[in-house]
């Protein structure tokens, strides 16, 4: 067909050069440089993750270690390195979990390949299912031989494929998390990263406070109370009153038998935030232990304990047998609750 | 006293939807009177309205010999949140959604007419089946009555981020609301395979009842966005986390099936496209609630961690067997039906696009729990990712919300050129202007298919609404509801079109800067002058908080504003609470990352924050969009059901099917 120029209203001109707009503008936009080192930092920064937060970029995040990790991507763009060497130097140190935006390689390659796939097969079926109404004017008598058939095992195929595809991630998502959740039957966030994961962490960033407070907790969580001693001083060198840090080296102090060390490491966190439940229950352990009686601060600590801690916290059972045994003289050392102190 | 009360409201409550769901299905069969049905579905909703009642007195009234009180409750907890702690926690939040779940099945009663009622025994024992699962969860695996011992003297109180702001209080509602409305189109949809009749009479149904709960999950999600924004503190309101997702995939599935039941309407069998839209949403629901409520994932909102995701997974199992079993057996094989016309084209476009983007969605957010299980390697996918495959997608449905209501039911005509050349001027405006402010590529595509949008549909809209001289026949009676139908659809695609353009411009143009200020200090951030006045301890209530007041010079106006860090109930995690200056252009979000009461000196960060607030309004003006079409769904129920007495063919439909049986 020939356009006669005729015939080109004044509304086709306005559309015509409303498009061309358009499209001069996406390639002005496209050919605009982008070097400088802000803009490139920024790209990078929205792609990374922040190791301490729950899922955002260190770009987004107000965490100190997204600031440290912000201030590291600056550097090294500065000194030279090329975006994608950024990027390397925080998945060789973090692991691919440090990406939020995955690689085109690899298994990330589904990624990019399953919207792909959707897209083209979906665009073929729409195409084939307009051209079926635009070609037939009457209803069109396609597989007449056997439309039953072969209709079937279609529906069939794309319905199991359907199902396959959202059992199979519920199944792989549900399954294994509530075989471990149910034995421990505590809650765990259980796609925290893993000691090794956090050490890797802290030697790429020795004076992180959250990733070492992190490291320590698991640390003596898994009984390496030795090693979480150590980072627990080490986040106490940065942070003298980081309460979660405190209470980890009481209760380190309390199981080595030291409770006057640790009477104090506890006084200091009830100074900081006064009433919190840990505090109470272990300072009045330790000093039961030092006085060998259950004396008016100790059963104080206990009451307010009983009262701010959560209700099913199973070391109630251990301050309300302490409380009732006082009359007698207490009863014959009580050890700390196993492991860390719960964190808030 | 309450526990067991509680506990005896709700399993009458269960045994009743039981009964119910037996007495659906014989009277389905015919040997029962559908009103013993029906009679259950009130007995159960009395049961849990108790029920529901007992919790919140047991809650308000600080119960903590309950053990879902003693868990959630606190003395000092203000008392919309001690109320709003019902739904906060994962028994309550059952408990609450079973009654929900009641409430819905009874309203699908009373706005059924009489001779509906009849016909839908099964659509009664799906709804009535789904009350009896969560109310036996509630009095098995995930029972809230349990007596604690000893009965503490006071509780933790609910977790500190969700009493912070009273929009918490809210968003779970709203969500929960929708998620339970879905039921209905999902029970009628059963209904109709198991009797065999997915005519236009069902899809019409299931239409007007998706509507509303489609309206309350648009709420829920910009309820949850605002939150978001105004409490997270890190200055954004999406962040393609893992329960943002899943609760936005059921609105995705539901927004399509919105529109592909328009094509259905026309003719043509698109049938087991609707009855998958219609049941992917529902399922969707779950996965949701599954997700959110077991802690799978792990993400903000993933606080509890349950028992009760096997059962949830399994209702999930059976919903999709149920689904595609009944397909296969009772979907009637007829050819793809007759012509669907350009318009027809274009909602399958955006069935396409919105399938994509749903399958997208959650593909990425269940990605990294297939690789830990399948490959044990840890990967993240996160924002980035999103916008890069759903942003060029979201283009191309803002094209078609631009074109798509100019396209006829017919062939193309050169007419729909000229119709559409109002939103490709202010796009190509749009476009040149985001040019010019320097941005990339992507941001000016963005923006010119959102400008098209916009001011497409700003241009039929107002078409619509403005009575063109000599056609009476827009005003008569019977095209009443036809109009506020396509009304409400094009105000929909307004706010559409405005929430990406706000979206857009808020993610190119935002602007932060972090500055340290001892007390008394002034500096220079993003252009304003920003004085630290003083620092102070001040309490709120059920905790403290460490504010920084600061003063901001911007331009002519100076405004004081308040950032804050608090520390609420018996934790000691500081949640920060942003000040935010909103502004027609820009918003100024200030928030307080660190501050040392003894010396004075505050960090803060400052944000600018472009067309944020116009996400808000843009949010409500797409429900309100799908309220004036919720009006218009209502009313041609009742005539078709007055017309259907008389078995007049209504639609093209139809026949058409009439006629494939002839030719089969």
């Amino acid at each position: 067909m020939r356009i006669s120029w005729k015939r080109l209203q004044r509304a086709d001109l306005l559309f015509l050069v409303a498009l061309a707009a358009v499209l001069v503008s996406v390639a002005v936009a496209a050919r605009a440089p982008r070097v400088g080192i802000g803009d490139r930092a920024q790209v990078i920064e929205a792609q990374l993750r922040c190791p301490t937060c729950q899922g955002l970029s260190i770009a987004d995040s107000p965490a100190t270690s997204a600031t440290q990790m912000r201030a590291l991507v600056r550097e090294q763009l500065a000194a030279g390195a090329s975006d994608d060497a950024v990027r390397a130097f925080f998945v060789a140190r973090y692991g691919r979990w440090i990406l939020l935006d995955p690689p085109v390689a690899g298994l990330d390659l589904f990624l990019w390949l399953v919207p792909l796939a959707i897209v083209i097969l979906g665009s073929l079926v729409v195409v084939r299912r307009a051209m079926a109404g635009r070609s037939a004017t009457s209803p069109p008598d396609s597989g007449r031989g056997s439309p039953g058939r072969a209709g079937r095992l279609g529906t069939a195929l794309v319905y199991g494929g359907m199902a396959l595809a959202l059992v199979v991630p519920i199944g792989a998502a549900v399954l294994p998390r509530l075989a471990g959740a149910e034995v421990s039957g505590q809650q765990v966030l259980t796609s925290a990263p893993s000691i090794a994961e956090l050490e890797a962490f802290v030697a790429a960033e020795p004076a992180n406070v959250e990733v070492l407070i992190a490291l320590a907790t698991r640390l003596l969580e898994s009984g390496r109370v030795g090693e979480a001693a150590a980072r627990f001083q080490a986040v106490l060198a940065v942070e003298p009153n980081n309460v979660t840090a405190l209470l980890g080296v009481g209760s380190i102090l309390l199981g080595a038998d030291q409770p006057v060390a640790a009477s104090a490491a506890f006084d200091r966190v009830l100074k900081l935030v006064a009433d919190q439940p840990d505090a109470l229950l272990y300072r009045a352990i330790a000093r039961l232990r030092i006085e060998g009686r259950a004396g008016d601060l100790v059963q104080r600590d206990l009451r307010r304990f009983l009262e701010v801690a959560l209700p099913n916290d199973p070391r109630r059972a251990t301050a309300s047998a302490i409380l009732s045994g006082s009359s007698e003289g207490g009863p014959s050392s009580p050890t700390p609750a196993s492991g860390a102190p719960k964190r808030p | 006293m309450i526990g067991p009360l509680g506990l005896v409201a709700t399993v009458f409550a269960a045994a009743c939807a039981i009964f119910g769901v037996y007495a659906g299905v014989r009277a389905w069969q015919g040997t029962w009177p559908v009103a013993m049905a029906i009679r259950a579905a009130w007995l159960s909703l009395a049961g849990l309205v108790a029920a529901n009642g007992l919790m919140v007195v047991a809650l308000v009234a600080h119960d903590f010999s309950i053990r879902f009180v003693a868990e959630v409750g606190s003395r000092a907890t203000p008392l919309l949140y001690t109320v709003a702690s019902l739904w906060g926690a994962l028994e309550g939040s059952i408990l609450f959604w079973a009654g929900l779940q009641a409430g819905v099945t009874v309203l699908f009663i009373r706005r059924l007419a009489e001779r509906e009622r009849e016909r839908s025994p099964i659509a009664l024992a799906v709804l009535l089946g789904l009350t009896a699962f969560f109310a036996l969860i509630v009095a098995g695996p995930g029972n809230p009555w349990l007596p604690v011992s000893p009965v503490p003297l006071d509780g933790p109180g609910p977790n500190p981020l969700l009493q912070n702001h009273p929009l918490m209080a809210f968003h779970p509602p709203l969500l929960y609301l929708g998620f339970v409305g879905l039921s209905v189109p999902f029970a009628l949809t059963v209904d109709g395979l198991v009797r065999g009749r997915l005519d236009s009479a069902w899809l019409r149904l299931a239409r007007a009842w998706t509507l509303g709960p489609w309206v309350l999950l648009t709420l829920g999600l910009m309820a949850g966005a605002w939150w978001s924004y105004a409490v997270l503190g890190w200055g954004g309101y999406w962040g393609w986390d893992p329960v943002e997702n899943v609760a936005l995939l059921p609105w995705l599935t539901a927004t399509a099936f919105l529109h592909s039941a328009m094509i259905g309407r026309r003719g043509g069998a698109l049938a087991a496209w609707n009855v998958s839209l219609i049941a992917a949403s529902f399922g969707l629901t779950l996965f949701a609630t599954l997700v959110t409520r077991s802690g799978l994932l792990d993400s903000v909102h993933a606080f509890t961690r349950s028992a009760i995701g096997p059962l949830f997974v399994s209702l999930l199992g059976a919903v999709i067997v149920g689904t595609v079993g009944l397909l296969l057996v009772r979907l009637p094989h007829q050819s793809p039906g007759g012509r669907i016309g350009v318009r027809g084209g274009a909602f399958l476009l955006n069935n396409l696009l919105l399938a994509a983007i749903t399958a997208t969605v959650l593909f990425g957010t269940v990605f990294p729990l297939l690789t830990e299980a399948l490959a044990n390697t840890r990967v993240s996918v996160g924002a980035p990712y999103f916008e890069r495959i759903v942003g060029p997608m979201a283009v191309g449905l803002l094209v078609l919300v631009g074109i798509g209501p100019a396209l006829p039911w017919g062939n193309w005509s050169s007419e729909v050129r000229r119709a559409i050349v109002p939103g490709a001027v202010v796009g190509g405006v749009i476009a040149v202007l985001v040019t010019v402010l320097g941005s990339g590529p992507p941001a000016v595509a963005g923006a010119a298919a959102g400008g098209f949008a916009l001011g497409q549909s700003i241009w039929f809209l107002v078409g619509r609404i403005v009575p063109r001289a000599g056609s009476a026949a827009g005003r008569s009676r019977a095209a009443r509801p036809a109009r506020s139908r396509a009304i409400g659809g094009l105000l929909s695609h307004v706010g559409v079109a405005a929430l990406a353009l706000a979206v857009l411009a808020s993610a190119t143009g935002k602007r932060e800067q972090v500055v340290t200020l001892t007390t008394g200090a002034t500096a220079e951030v993003l252009g304003h002058r920003v004085t630290l006045l003083r620092t102070e301890n001040q309490p709120v209530p059920n905790g403290t908080a460490i504010v920084a007041n600061l003063r901001l010079n911007l331009g002519s106006t100076t405004a004081d504003v308040h950032p804050a860090l608090n520390v609420l109930g018996a934790s000691t995690q500081a949640i920060a609470t942003p000040a935010i200056l909103p502004g027609l252009v820009d918003d100024v979000y200030v928030t307080l990352l660190d501050l040392d009461l003894a010396t004075g000196v505050a960090t803060v960060r400052l944000g600018i924050h472009p067309f944020v607030s116009w996400i808000w309004p843009s949010g409500a003006i797409i429900a309100l969009g799908g309220g004036v079409a919720f009006g218009g769904a209502r009313t041609p129920r009742r005539s078709a059901v007055a017309r259907s007495r008389s078995n007049e063919p209504l639609w093209v439909h139809e026949l058409h099917a009439v006629r494939n049986q002839i030719d089969g």
